[in-house]
């Protein structure tokens, strides 16, 4: 009985494997391939301007304390917006919130435009005062478009002032957002 | 005078000596019959020039085409820090062998394998465009057959390292040595994304690289009885 039952299993075995066989032979079908030797490199870019303490800096520290006022030495606060991102842009969005401890008294974001700040003297081409971008009241955040351009690796100094008063400190949030149209356009590159 | 004894034992041994030379006799007679049952006249005839018979070889071969501006350096040429919106356009040449073959299959691999959105998003991912041209490119232009083969086409959907699958860029027949004259457009779509204090979004777009190897695959021609 056993033998039987082994010669029947014996018996299928060679029939699928002689149909295994045909069926593979009727699908086989020769095949050419070709490639590129070398992997094709494709990457892409980045956009990142941060405000940093200074030009050199390259961690970004929005939160910005104790703004001295005209008053004091240097009549305010300096910092920078670093582009360490690959591209040039066109344009920096620029939110400053005003968390002053005391008072209302408010923030004003200044820069000197064609020169560098003296930050010992406070002064911008000789003037006490540089090109006023914005002024935050206390708590409100205020935004702007700065139409400027910034080219990758360089540094923008601004100057952050409180207004006059006496006595409380006062603090400033800067948040830099920069958007993929403030890049170039898309360009179609024939290599 | 014999003895009867003696004279019926000498006829009985004559007896059997005829009988076993008939037998004999008989066997060799059989033999002799039976060889010459089998021996026959043959006659062969055959070619005098041995017939050719040989088997077809399927290749294809890859080569940088020079449809491009001045750089003509085909999948050589590195996308280097594409932003969104960007196109990059290559051309190269495919070149069938010495067989008819059919179905022209285009697919992707990464090398290494690296796990980003550039190959692996079909939404935000490249996408890739291929036109062929009946004859060479010329700074950019085609002057006859030009044929739209893949338009914006995620490569994502064709990345045989994950789990895209090749498409069949020119179905049909493609004669021996037959010159493919491809244009290869490839676009990173257009996106909104902020950087804030040079913070990337999550999922972002920026900063991504990886490595494609663009593959072609043709099959032979369809297997044909011919009675000549």
């Amino acid at each position: 009985m056993n033998r039987r039952i082994l010669a029947c299993v014996a018996s299928l075995g060679l029939f699928v494997l002689m149909a295994s066989t045909q069926v593979s032979s009727v699908y086989s079908t020769l095949h050419a391939h070709t490639s590129n030797s070398s992997p094709q490199s494709i990457s892409t870019a980045t956009w990142r301007v941060l405000p940093v303490a200074t030009n050199t800096s390259t961690i970004a520290q929005p939160l910005i304390t104790n703004i001295k006022s005209q008053s004091d030495p240097g009549r305010g606060t300096y910092f920078s917006l670093k582009n360490l991102g690959d591209l040039a842009t066109s344009g920096i969005n620029v939110t400053l919130v005003n968390s002053g401890s005391i008072g209302n008294r408010s923030i004003s974001l200044q820069w000197c435009p064609g020169s560098i700040w003296d930050e010992i003297a406070g002064t911008c081409n000789g003037s006490n005062s540089g090109t006023t971008l914005l002024v935050a009241d206390k708590r409100t955040p205020s935004t702007f478009f700065w139409n400027q351009s910034l080219p990758t690796g360089e540094s923008l100094r601004l100057r952050l002032q409180k207004s006059a008063g006496s006595g409380g400190s006062v603090d400033a949030t800067v948040t830099i957002d920069i958007s993929r149209s403030y890049l170039r356009g898309g360009v179609n590159q024939i290599n | 005078m014999q003895n009867p004894i003696h004279r019926k034992r000498k006829t009985a041994m004559s007896m059997t000596t005829r009988l076993t030379a008939v037998t004999l006799a008989g066997l060799v007679g059989l033999s002799v019959i039976s060889l010459s049952t089998n021996a026959g006249l043959d006659a062969i005839a055959f070619n005098t020039t041995p017939q050719v018979i040989n088997s077809g070889t399927v290749s294809i071969s890859l080569a940088n085409g020079d449809g491009g501006a001045t750089l003509n350096k085909g999948f050589s040429q590195t996308f280097d820090k594409m932003l969104p919106g960007d196109k990059q356009t290559v051309y190269v040449r495919l070149t069938n062998g010495t067989t008819d073959v059919q179905n022209l299959e285009l697919s992707l691999a990464e090398s290494p394998i690296v796990d980003t959105r550039l190959t692996r998003d079909a939404t935000q991912g490249l996408k890739v465009s291929v036109t062929s041209c009946a004859v060479a490119w010329v700074s950019g232009s085609c002057s006859s057959g030009q044929s739209a083969r893949l338009t914006d086409v995620a490569m994502s959907t064709i990345n045989t390292s994950t789990t895209g699958i090749a498409t069949n860029l020119i179905p049909g027949a493609i004669a021996a040595n037959e010159v493919q004259n491809l244009k290869f457009e490839i676009t990173l779509p257009d996106i909104t994304e902020v950087t804030t204090n040079g913070v990337t979004p999550a999922n972002s777009i920026q900063g991504l690289a990886t490595n494609v190897v663009w593959k072609f695959k043709v099959a032979q021609r369809t297997a044909t009885q011919i009675s000549n």
